[in-house]
């Protein structure tokens, strides 16, 4: 029988498909003939890149260049399947514009403020960076530092970060970009549960009946997820689908139940539902009295904009933002009573009727729930409130922490969860939900890391947008930027990023693997090693840790942000950044350097060059001498084993495809808080929320605020941000695929046809974009899909040629300092 | 044996990627019939509940994604996903093989 290499290579693709879609091919194709080819291909796993889903991928490496990535088939999480990104994952790598050396502004051959940027060493970098450094610890103290990194850092990075700035320099101004994109999710898990993540995981839509999307475009951000939901829907007649959101959007092409609502309202909404179980008598009255306390939340907190802003001046309650007091079901049920759905349908636009179905899906107790949301919910000035009255609804009817019945926050990062949240990357945070303002976290903290009682500070940390600020007024001035893109991610650049980043008082480090408009506005670029050129390790939105090798070598002289850090910290004496009277109580420590005392520790030195495996590189550990990663891990994993958060031991991860912690006796945990499922539930308990000190879970009565800015007769359109399926976040990275680039190469202002032809604009014509802050030019797209009801245009933010952030406001939740990047007014002209 | 000094032209590639289609049983026809009709576009198999097994030939991944959003952007396709993709060039992927005794490959009839 003679074939072609094609037929047996299609053969091979339609197998695949197939087992995955778990169909027979009218033709079975039988043993496949492996090509020579193949077997030149080394394949390995690792996580995306890209967001939280955390699916895996098999990477295929020929002559230490990454070929080929195809769909993980042993994946738990993906199953073989992989959406547009993950499948250009491989190129990401290759852009013609990688960084592979440090750039320095320099005049002269000088640095110089508006110098050009020129190439130097990595000795050069660090002797400028260290002289800034320790300049602005003499004149000004440690909280004149400022660190940036993100939930794409792996979770030793975030974890060596963490230790650098908290108990090397003494200063808890570090912080995630995950606080633009998770910290509400964060405050509310807290809130609520006292422990943070998700208690259920991605099995649940396998068993869940029915799912209600609090704004989130899953199709779009999440495509994999929502395949598997899909297939749940269209496989089960009886499962309905819910879609909220202030547009309509992709996702909505499934819903049984679409509704488009009033910005703001969904605090009303949720509020109705509530009050619909409770006056239709579907309380789970059981599970309440048994598991949940209910309070009241502080109202009237502010925006968390400057201090001398009107809307801060008369908030009364801004300074005590998290505040609550106990109440009583009673009480709480009266408090909800004014949240009738008409009212609800009144306020929100959404009609009557498809509240109701929203309603009874959560109210029928024979219908399993999932709730699914992100950025609509989180980027919001009551994102903490909204997570809160999400998880009312689930305690209300105790649909949670069992198969299918599960209020899941879905991540945008690819380790939000595993680095920002659990490492605690953030500025009040510790390892394992610990915090600094604790004085016997900071202890314990102290005790592991092997470093003098006091060094960690108990003042919590400037956050995210607070930096910014701060850079602007000259207050902070050595500021380090490592994986993200923030001049181009942070609401209202004109008035607050940029101004910061460009002061002259202030030098501004940017680590990147590409340039970016970061990059642009900083003083010194560090060429940076990504995802496979480096050892790293991720936690997806479902708690599930997952590690890879380093497959290949970084371009140039790049170096992974681990190494950068540690390398970095050589060039500090204890002496110089650590107080006289710890020193003298510990004389041990003086004269050594923070490379010493926070990685020559004997913990993250422990493993030798032995233990890594001799068949991938490791270019950090080759240059330190030890197994960098494998210490940092099982230093790290200390905080959390015994107390909810365990880790496996480090090698199991390179095994597996990842594991969902608490890992407990060798196995994981899907379902947490329930008998049987979680290990730390004591027996007989059936249910124990074991976050918190009684071991309930709280309901919380929480109002209606207005946004910090809704459209009035000059600025008349709310404007929301958001991303699109093809480009991933600032598009620093997708933007240099040409395919995903050519698909959707410029960002567009999706309007409705209405709005356009009231204010005389067609589908493609120029226009000007303006808020009260700032204003870009862009191009009416009046079709595709996004369809923005009237009254409310969509701009993605992924174009650096076209800064949304100029207009956005820098508004955020006072609880959880989380900007809203998806309400504030606009108007729009002809350009 | 070839002349040495012939300059060789560049090779032209082939792309051969496998999607899976999620699409609303209602548009499950129309969908199919939209499918088959693009260029380079072979449905491999379909069942009832709305799945379809795609393969996409095409000489660079920039036409495979235009196949892919003509797809999506089809009335009732909520999904696509893609899941193994295979590059060569063109002359390679016509080279005939020889199956070894008792072997067969089988592939599905376009």
């Amino acid at each position: 029988m003679k074939l072609t290499r094609r037929d047996v290579v299609k053969a091979q693709a339609a197998a695949a498909a197939a087992s995955v879609a778990g169909i027979s091919l009218p033709t079975q194709a039988t043993n496949l003939i492996a090509s020579s080819e193949d077997n030149r291909i080394q394949w390995d796993k690792a996580p995306c890149r890209f967001c939280g889903t955390g699916c895996s991928v098999s990477v295929g490496t020929k002559k230490g260049k990454v070929v080929a990535t195809h769909g993980d088939q042993l994946a738990p999480v993906n199953r073989g399947l992989n959406c547009i990104k993950g499948y250009f994952l491989a190129k990401i790598l290759y852009g013609r514009d990688r960084l592979t050396q440090p750039m320095l502004r320099k005049r002269n051959g000088k640095y110089d403020k508006n110098g050009e940027f020129t190439p130097v060493s990595w000795d050069e970098a660090f002797d400028i960076m260290a002289e800034k450094w320790k300049a602005t610890l003499k004149a000004k103290g440690p909280d004149a530092l400022g660190m940036f990194g993100s939930g794409q850092w792996t979770v030793w990075e975030g974890y060596a970060a963490s230790k650098l700035m908290k108990a090397g320099f003494r200063t808890n101004n570090i912080e995630p970009n995950a606080r633009h994109c998770m910290a509400s999710a964060v405050a509310g898990f807290i809130r609520t549960f006292g422990i943070d993540e998700p208690m259920g995981c991605y099995d649940d839509l396998e068993h869940a009946d029915a799912f209600v999307l609090w704004g989130s475009n899953m199709a779009e951000m999440h495509p994999i997820l929502w395949t598997r939901l899909t297939d749940r829907r269209l496989s089960y007649p009886h499962v309905k689908v819910a879609v909220l959101s202030t547009f309509e959007h992709r996702s909505f092409d499934l819903a049984d139940i679409p509704m488009v609502f009033k910005p703001q309202t969904d605090l009303i909404i949720a509020n109705a539902i509530a009050n619909y179980i409770i006056q239709n008598n579907k309380v789970n009255t059981d599970f309440v009295r048994q598991h949940v306390n209910f309070r009241k939340g502080m109202t009237d907190i502010g925006y968390g904009l400057r201090p001398e802003h009107p809307l801060e001046q008369k908030a009364k309650n801004a300074a005590k933002a998290g505040a609550s007091e106990g109440i009583d079901f009673d009480t709480y049920a009266a408090y909800v009573a004014d949240y009738t759905l008409e009212y609800a349908a009144q306020e929100s636009g959404v009609p009557l009727n498809r509240l109701q179905e929203l309603a009874e899906l959560y109210a029928d107790p024979n219908r399993k729930v999932m709730s699914l949301w992100t950025m609509g919910v989180n980027q919001h000035t009551r994102g903490v409130w909204m997570n809160n009255l999400i998880y009312n609804l689930h305690l209300l009817t105790g649909k949670i922490s069992e198969p299918g019945n599960s209020p899941f926050s879905l991540t945008g990062q690819p380790s939000a969860c595993g680095t920002a949240r659990e490492v605690g990357t953030f500025a009040h945070r510790l390892p394992a939900d610990l915090v600094v303002a604790n004085e016997k976290h900071r202890r314990f903290a102290e005790d592991i890391w092997r470093i003098p009682e006091g060094i960690i500070p108990g003042k919590v940390g400037a956050h995210a947008v607070l930096h910014n600020r701060l850079l602007k007024d000259g207050d902070m001035n050595c500021y380090w930027v490592q994986v993200n893109n923030n001049m181009q991610a942070a609401p209202n650049m004109n008035e607050e990023t940029y101004p910061g980043y460009r002061n002259p008082d202030n030098f501004i480090v940017v680590s990147d693997a590409y340039p970016t408009v970061t990059c642009e506005a900083a003083d010194l670029i560090l060429p940076t090693a990504m995802w496979v050129e480096k050892e790293g390790a991720y936690g997806n939105a479902e708690r599930r840790t997952q590690f890879w090798y380093q497959l290949t070598q970084a371009p140039g002289e790049a170096k992974s942000d681990l190494w950068q850090l540690m390398e970095f910290s050589k060039r500090f004496l204890t002496d110089e950044v650590w107080p006289q009277d710890i020193l003298d109580a510990n004389p041990d420590y003086r004269g050594r350097t923070l490379f010493d005392v926070l990685y020559r520790n004997g913990n993250v030195d422990r493993f030798g060059m032995d233990e890594v495996n001799k068949d991938y590189g490791n270019h950090e550990s080759e240059d330190f001498g030890f197994y960098v990663q494998k210490g940092l891990f099982e230093e790290y994993a200390q905080f959390g084993r015994d107390h909810g958060h365990d880790l496996a031991p480090f090698e199991r991860y390179h095994e597996t495809r990842g594991l969902r912690w608490p890992v407990v006796n060798g196995k994981e945990t899907q379902w947490r808080y329930r008998e049987g499922y979680d290990p730390y539930v004591e027996p007989g308990r059936g249910v124990q929320f074991y976050g918190k000190p009684d071991g309930r879970a709280i309901i919380f009565a929480l109002p209606y605020e207005p946004p910090a800015e809704s459209p009035d007769d000059e600025y008349d359109l709310w404007l929301s941000t958001g991303r699109v399926l093809e480009h991933w976040h600032s598009g620093s990275m997708t933007q240099r695929v040409p395919e995903l680039y050519k698909a959707v190469p410029d960002a567009l202002c999706y309007m409705h046809p209405e709005d356009a032809r009231e204010r005389g604009l067609r589908r493609g014509d120029e226009i000007k974009v303006t808020s009260r802050r700032g204003e870009i030019r862009t191009r009416v797209e009046t079709r595709g899909r996004n369809k923005p009801p009237k009254g409310l245009v969509f701009v993605p933010w992924f174009d650096a040629s076209q800064l949304i952030n100029k207009c956005t406001l820098d508004a955020i939740d006072p609880i959880s300092k989380q900007t809203d990047f998806k309400k504030c007014a606009v108007k729009i002209a002809k350009a | 044996m070839k002349n040495a000094v012939k300059v060789t032209p560049r090779q032209e590639e082939e792309h051969i990627v496998s999607v899976i289609v999620h699409v609303l049983p209602e548009h499950r026809l129309s969908v199919i019939q939209g499918m088959a009709q693009l260029t380079g576009v072979e449905i491999v198999a379909d069942d009832a509940q709305g799945k379809s097994v795609l393969l996409i030939s095409a000489p660079t991944a920039r036409e495979v994604m235009v196949q892919i959003e003509i797809i999506q952007a089809m009335d009732g396709v909520l999904s696509a996903a893609m899941i193994a993709h295979h590059t060569e060039s063109a002359d390679s992927l016509n080279e005939t093989i020889e199956t070894p005794e008792g072997l067969t490959v089988q592939v599905a009839e376009q």
